[in-house]
């Protein structure tokens, strides 16, 4: 029982602390680098006519390079116009000022005019650079945190019935600790996951309500069975975690090989794909710790 | 269940799982030029996933960088140098800018509801991945998913579009302003012809001044005779937003009703939705903007998880769900192989549904809401093949064990479906965009996953234990084999 206590106290300073670093983090520092969350600079390489392949590759690998030199490179993308078939990169950078930009493109237009770059004519090519103000998704958010407020309202009405009032309660509080604390540790890692985050908030938030369901649905039929019924909650919490660890361990391992799959292949196609995954990745890890250790040891210290 | 039959009903379960798994994936040719394209190539993709177009759209006297280089240098009496004033990365003109360099205060506000408008236009349009963003603090960068269901440019023309909406005659003239104290709402509605048009919903206000616009352009045509010999009269009505002609149609009598369908000859359902969302957002007199909105051109970009990502997406599952198989076969043996069947079920179920239903589009956080259903499925087929070894461990036959396994689960497989349908149910009624597709993605998996687990497993697993003769070991438990089955 003092063991269940000292766990649930030290999971809870823990997460408790974390939580509050990442809000500071979001707060005063703002939340990642990334091209959806947070204002960006954009150099725009045009060709007026349409590259092939291996020329826009190519044109889009010095570009790279050539801007390498005097900032960072986050993302880059490349798009064809419908009217005349121009090819058109775009590349979001680091930059302190609009005029450190101009400066940064005038000097790539520089460099793209005296350079031998294979398919391209440096003479079509122009630089143009942008400055584009994230996109506040205010709508989306708030509907978004209203759905999944008012779905743990409803978790928390379920579970409190099927479970009984304190498991419920620490299904409920799991879920919204999970949440927190990956949306926390992102913010900490400064992982640049995007507006996508928030499908890995709604992912977590499943992910924790289904994990904690294994242990507190051992934990009810431990309360009808009449050789456990007057187990003390510290002995049903341990032994509920013990006989489903396995099964939680796999289940949220199958899901974590799946984000490790594709963040590596994300590491060759886009670095966004890597990002959402290890957003997710923690997001998984995070739910299992709360289904083995916070959600059994908050049951015992709510049951007393 | 007898050995033969069993046989046989394995037999007929595997020849339709692979030929749903052949139409979901192959691409083969019919009589020549046609191709049967797989169902997984029907799933609509996201921007994420599959990539999309974007536009820049600038306003009256704001010209992109190419457009003032292109002014200065083809043209050596242009005085662009001078009318134009250089902003990050756009040029304002004099119209915009006053001569001390600031932008007027009444372009500002204009353009601040052009793009307020603009924001909710799109959003009412409900793309998976869209973004309406602030380029240069003048102009308007939108990005939209790739579609086949209209014509992108008159898409992003359209939706462009200033002014009020209002109905005229075939000259053009207002014959009655749309605002929301003359319609409700506009919706949008299948003719007899099988297009699509608009509903209008009008106010008591807005039906009688309909009546009399229509009973007006009525009065006001020709008669025309029809080949019986009857005298007939019809007029044309338009329906314009700013100076722009959206629709047209052709009224034949004075109408005095509540709501009226008015065709459009839309083929697409999203063409339509696309005059709805304009109309309904120029109802509001608040949200009507004067300001015109340019798009010159628009660009096809790659997805923005790389390219091929809805492929590499679709191989990573391929390869989870291997390793899965092997797994859950070395673990469980016979009940392995049961899950593994109830897994593909589970697998082309969840294929046909997202290809065929036309509402839905998978982004990232749907590939999530994927990964969760599947998780749950596998989750809960562990759960009660981990509950018939216990049962298994406690003494009982292989019959009973399975029997009481299986009601040992039952309860909170309900229970945990029931939560994460619930929740993904609210979801989808409350959220939007990218976290409403993949809301609506769980809400299928959920009842799939719940069907394969509580329904197909079992049957795979019940239709297999009649084949072998060491039925204990089949399960992989271990005990005398003396009994039942």
């Amino acid at each position: 029982m003092r063991n269940q206590k000292t766990v649930f106290w030290i999971n809870l300073v823990v997460s408790i602390v974390l939580i509050a670093v990442g809000a500071f983090l979001v707060g005063f520092v703002g939340f990642n680098g990334d091209s959806t969350t947070s204002d960006t600079y954009v150099i725009e390489v045009r060709d007026m006519l349409r590259l092939t392949d291996d020329a826009r590759d190519a044109l889009q690998e010095y570009c790279e390079g050539e801007l390498g030199d005097s900032c960072t490179v986050l993302t880059s993308k490349a798009s064809e116009s419908s009217a005349t078939g121009a090819t058109v990169l775009e590349f979001s950078v680091t930059a302190d000022s609009v005029d450190d930009l101009a400066t940064i493109a005038e000097s790539l237009e520089t460099s793209i005019a005296s350079a031998s770059i294979d398919g391209v004519d440096a003479t079509l090519v122009t630089v143009s650079y942008h400055e584009s103000v994230n996109a506040p998704y205010y709508t989306y958010l708030w509907r978004t945190a209203i759905g999944l407020g008012v779905s743990l309202v409803v978790l928390f009405v379920y579970a409190a019935i099927r479970f009984k009032l304190s498991a419920g309660l620490a299904i409920t509080v799991a879920s919204v600790h999970d949440v927190l604390l990956t949306l926390a540790l992102v913010a900490i890692c400064r992982v640049p996951a995007g507006v996508g985050l928030i499908g890995v908030a709604t992912f977590s938030f499943l992910l924790s309500a289904f994990l904690n369901s294994f242990v507190f649905g051992q934990v009810r039929r431990m309360r009808k069975e009449e050789a456990t019924r007057d187990l003390p909650a510290s002995v049903m919490a341990a032994e509920a975690v013990r006989n489903n660890r396995k099964l939680v361990i796999m289940t949220a391992v199958f899901a974590a090989v799946f984000c490790v799959i594709l963040g590596v292949v994300g590491l060759f196609i886009s670095l966004d794909l890597t990002w959402i995954m290890l957003a997710t990745l923690i997001a998984a890890v995070v739910s299992v710790c709360s289904s083995l250790f916070l959600s059994p040891s908050m049951y015992v210290v709510l049951k007393g | 269940m007898g050995k033969k039959k069993s046989v046989a009903l394995i037999v007929i379960m595997v020849i339709v799982l692979a030929g749903l798994a052949f139409i979901s994936v192959a691409s083969f040719a019919l009589s020549s030029p046609n191709y049967f394209t797989p169902l997984i190539s029907h799933i609509q993709l996201s921007t994420d996933l599959g990539g999309g177009y974007y536009t820049v759209y600038y306003p009256e006297g704001v010209i992109s960088q190419e457009e003032y280089e292109l002014l200065v240098n083809s043209d050596t009496d242009s005085d662009a140098a001078e009318t134009y004033t250089r902003h990050k990365g756009v040029y304002l003109s004099d119209e915009v800018v006053d001569a001390n360099g600031t932008v007027r205060e009444s372009f500002r506000t204009e353009f601040d509801t052009a793009f307020r408008v603009m924001q909710e236009r799109f959003e009412g349009k409900n793309y998976s991945g869209h973004s309406v963003k602030l380029q240069d603090d003048y102009t308007i960068r939108v990005e939209i998913p790739y579609t086949e269901d209209e014509t992108i440019s008159t898409l992003f023309d359209t939706l462009g579009s200033s002014g009020a909406a209002y109905f005229a005659d075939s000259s053009g003239n207002e014959m009655m302003e749309l605002t929301s104290d003359s319609v409700s709402g506009v919706s949008i509605g299948i003719g007899t012809d099988g297009n699509y048009g608009l509903i209008f919903d009008f106010t008591s206000d807005g039906q009688e001044e309909f009546a009399d616009a229509t009973s007006t352009l009525i009065s006001s045509s020709s008669d025309s005779s029809t080949s019986s010999g009857l005298t007939e009269t019809s007029a044309t009505m338009y329906l314009y937003v700013g100076d722009t002609a959206v629709l047209q149609t052709t009224i034949e009598s004075a109408l005095n009703q509540p709501s009226v369908y008015v065709g459009g000859g839309f083929e697409s359902a999203a063409a339509a939705d696309t005059i709805v969302c304009l109309v309904n957002s120029a109802l509001d007199e608040d949200d009507v903007f004067d300001l015109a909105l340019d798009a010159p051109e628009y660009y096809e970009f790659t997805p923005t998880m790389g390219e091929n990502a809805g492929l590499i997406v679709a191989i990573a599952f391929g390869a989870l769900a291997l390793i899965m198989a092997i797994y859950s076969i070395i673990r469980y043996k016979g009940m392995g192989l049961a899950h593994v069947f109830g897994f593909i079920t589970f697998g082309l179920l969840f294929i046909i549904c997202l290809a065929l239903l036309g509402t839905v589009v998978l982004n990232m956080a749907g590939v999530l809401a994927i990964l969760i259903t599947a998780a749950l499925m596998c989750g809960f087929d562990w759960y009660a093949f981990k509950n018939i070894a216990e049962e298994f461990a406690t003494g009982k036959t292989l019959t009973a064990s399975i029997k009481a396994g299986y009601n040992r689960s039952i309860a909170l497989t309900i229970d945990v479906h029931v939560l994460v349908f619930a929740a993904a149910l609210i979801l989808s009624f409350i959220a939007t965009g990218a976290v409403f597709y993949a809301a609506t993605i769980l809400v299928i998996g959920t009842l799939l996953s719940a069907a394969c687990t509580l329904g197909v497993t079992r049957f795979f697993f019940y239709v297999l234990l009649a084949l072998p003769k060491r039925k204990i070991a089949f399960c992989n438990f271990k005990r005398e084999e003396t009994e039942d089955a």
